[in-house]
């Protein structure tokens, strides 16, 4: 019964407009999420012009192939894993991703503590967007997306050691990154 | 433990975790546009895809409609063509062998009395032998046993008598039981030995049911049937050379036909091809050609009586002298410079044999016929505005104010210029509706062809155009509703004359003149112009290829 049928959710709206194609409801879309799509682009990119590229093509992707989405997951994570592949193909067909199999000692995790809360989120975004691609690519997938390093391997087409390898040596480059930055804060506020 | 296990997410990757996972940033404002651009050209190329698409299933459709219908009409003709006659003995045969016998004592002669026998006896050339009483029909099966009964020593088999291609479709069609048909049609009056030689030598009328017939007449024998007579020929060699010399017989009747058949040659059958091809009645052609076309738009001798210069009779538009002789000149100019031009016709005709030499032919066509005058001077007409009385001008050639009398601007200039071209052309679609005779020309399948016919031509587009940048061109769409001077529907009556060659059985192609001649001006108002009008004609060559439709299949 009609009486009975649970009303539809505002995204469950949204979803229906962008699958019958219509252009104000896939502007909604748009607005809802490219803030948020905007700063994964910028993570995963080394440029702004580079990001948007990304994102511009993510969402094509995304209003192309709406119908397929399943439901099992929130639509962010959907959108954000569209993405995030767009990302790591914009990367390939740049070959910023050249696979070097190294097998570096992998460093453990030091018990440092760290807080960033005194770092703006585009000097956050600076770091790691000064990272080299292959470092940035695993660093971003690993420390913020949450993958673990076979999901990683899988994804680059690399080996779960070798995703660790890089993973540690990206680690330790943002740790001196970090470390040089504080000692210019601190030498900052004493010649103040 | 290898130091890769060793990892483990730290103080560090909780840090920028929770600092980034729900991080935002502001896009470019321009970004959207960008996808809304590149979502469209997504929209366009599937639409296109998908017009192409349902093109292609138009296409396909049409073509399977054609082919059904194709394939419906050659089943319909065929059906069409098929002999009327052998109806009659099949059913006659079909009564006999269906015939319920009142009583088990029912004779023969019985069925003798079949009012259709006198019919199937006289078209009688084979005799289907009822070798097993299980096959025979019911009513054949109770006449057997009633013989036996009797004692009758006449007739013990079942023969049928029928036109070949009666007992041909009875051998072919067979009964429930998958086992051929057997007609009963038999003579009781006549003794057996004769009913054997009667049919024994039987030869089909045709060469398509040799195999048939044989495979019939070679057949086993009842044991009631062996102390029947035969002839001694017949008797001698005993049953198994009976036999065969039935089966030698049919062989050598055949290789005789056969090689009075090849006697005959090629040429019949390239006749009887060609006959074939007549036969049908139905054909379809395209015909094309160039012409010669004549407008017959002349200009009036005196083309503006009412122009004076450097006159006091102010009655008309003023010109002065330099102008007035410019016009002169350039009326002279057209009747001396107007020619045709490439003109041509394109027609799509269908036609229906009415009798054997005459064909009715209709069909939808398309014409351009064009004329053009090479000229060198430029009519300027110079008009006030009725109610504003605002000036304008009109520039065109001289052709164009002789197509009104409504020609009286206020002042007129006749300007001279280097030559130039004004085209005339006239686009028509054509219906034409006539008969055409034809007739052989020898045995090669030449023949020549004579034809007349009417034809309602719909003018569709009329233009006049220069090739002068400083006169503009005069175009009159009919379908776009645009009021033109010239007649919307010419009739006109073609006359045209040629021979022709069968390329193949079915197709034919064509060439001759043709004499297209309008029953009416151009103009749709001769009376209210200046230029005298005649009936314009045209002269071509008509280029045509034809194909005949079901026609006989060998």
């Amino acid at each position: 019964m009609k009486l009975f049928s649970k009303p539809k959710s505002d995204e469950e709206k949204l979803l229906e407009g962008c699958i019958a194609g219509k252009r104000e409801m896939q502007r909604n879309l748009y607005d809802l999420y490219s803030k948020k799509m905007m700063a994964i682009c910028l993570r995963y990119a080394p440029t702004n012009f580079e990001a948007e590229d990304i994102m511009q093509e993510g969402f094509v992707k995304v209003f192309a192939n709406i119908q397929n989405f399943k439901k099992d997951c929130p639509l962010e994570f959907w959108i954000r894993r569209i993405m995030i592949n767009t990302a790591l193909k914009h990367l390939r067909q740049k070959s910023l991703l050249t696979v070097s199999h190294e097998t570096e000692e992998v460093a453990s995790i030091s018990s440092d503590t760290y807080n960033l809360t005194g770092y703006s989120l585009d000097e956050l975004m600076g770091i790691i967007q000064s990272l080299a691609p292959r470092y940035r690519m695993v660093f971003n997938l690993y420390a913020i997306e949450g993958y673990n390093h076979k999901e990683i391997g899988e994804m680059l087409g690399i080996s779960e050691g070798t995703s660790k390898s890089q993973y540690s040596r990206a680690r330790a480059i943002l740790q001196d990154m970090l470390a040089r930055q504080e000692h210019k804060i601190k030498e900052h506020v004493i010649s103040k | 433990m290898s130091s890769a296990n060793k990892q483990e997410r730290g103080s560090l990757e909780e840090q920028f975790r929770s600092r980034m996972q729900d991080a935002e940033a502001l896009p470019t404002p321009d970004l959207w546009a960008r996808i809304d651009h590149d979502l469209t050209v997504a929209e366009n190329k599937r639409y296109k895809e998908r017009f192409v698409m349902y093109r292609q299933l138009a296409a396909a459709c049409f073509v399977l409609f054609m082919l059904a219908g194709a394939l419906w009409y050659f089943q319909i003709g065929n059906q069409a063509i098929e002999p009327v006659g052998t109806t009659d003995p099949q059913m006659a045969a079909n009564s006999t062998s269906t015939r319920p016998d009142a009583t088990a004592n029912n004779e023969l002669t019985t069925e003798t009395t079949v009012p259709a026998q006198p019919q199937a006896q006289a078209g009688a050339i084979a005799a289907v032998e009822q070798d097993n009483t299980k096959l025979a029909p019911a009513s054949a099966e109770e006449s057997y046993k009633s013989r036996t009964a009797t004692g009758n020593g006449t007739a013990q088999r079942a023969a049928a008598v029928a036109p070949p291609k009666a007992r041909q479709l009875q051998q072919e069609g067979g009964n429930d039981l998958g086992q051929p048909t057997y007609a009963s049609a038999i003579e009781a009056e006549q003794p057996a030995e004769l009913q054997e030689i009667s049919v024994l030598p039987i030869v089909p009328d045709t060469k398509n049911t040799t195999s048939k017939v044989q495979s019939v007449v070679v057949r086993q024998r009842l044991p009631q049937e062996k102390s029947l007579s035969l002839p001694e020929a017949l008797q001698a060699p005993g049953e198994p050379q009976y036999k065969t010399l039935a089966a030698a017989s049919m062989l050598e009747k055949d290789e005789k036909e056969n090689a009075v058949e090849k006697s005959i040659g090629k040429s019949s059958d390239k006749k009887q091809a060609y006959a074939n091809a007549s036969d049908s009645r139905w054909s379809v052609g395209m015909a094309s050609g160039p012409s010669y076309f004549n407008q017959n738009i002349g200009l009036p001798e005196q083309m503006m009586p009412a122009v004076m210069h450097n006159s006091f009779a102010a009655t008309g538009p003023t010109a002065d002298a330099f102008s007035a002789r410019n016009m002169e000149s350039a009326r002279e100019e057209y009747d001396e410079n107007t020619d045709a031009a490439f003109s041509y016709g394109m027609e799509v005709r269908a036609g229906f044999r009415l009798t054997k030499k005459l064909k009715l032919l209709s069909g939808l066509g398309f014409i351009q016929n064009s004329a053009r005058t090479k000229t060198s001077f430029i009519f300027r007409q110079f008009w006030y505005k009725p109610t504003t009385r605002e000036p304008y001008e009109l520039v065109s050639t001289i052709f164009m104010p002789s197509l009104t009398n409504g020609f009286s601007p206020d002042s007129i200039a006749v300007e001279q210029t280097n030559p130039f071209y004004v085209n005339y052309q006239y686009r028509q679609i054509t219906v034409p509706i006539g008969l055409q005779y034809e007739g052989e020309i020898g045995s090669k399948g030449w023949h020549w062809y004579a034809s007349g016919a009417l034809a309602a031509n719909f003018l569709t587009e009329s233009k006049i155009s220069t090739t002068s940048d400083k006169i503009p061109d005069f175009s009159y769409n009919n379908n776009k509703g645009e009021v033109s001077p010239f007649r919307k529907v010419q009739f006109s009556s073609n006359i045209g004359a040629g021979i022709g060659k069968h390329i193949t059985e079915s197709v034919s192609v064509v060439v001759g003149p043709e004499f297209r001649s309008y029953l009416s001006s151009m103009l749709a108002n001769p009376d209210q112009a200046l230029a005298p009008q005649g009936k314009p004609y045209s002269i071509g060559v008509n280029l045509g290829v034809q194909y005949m439709l079901g026609q006989n299949k060998k």
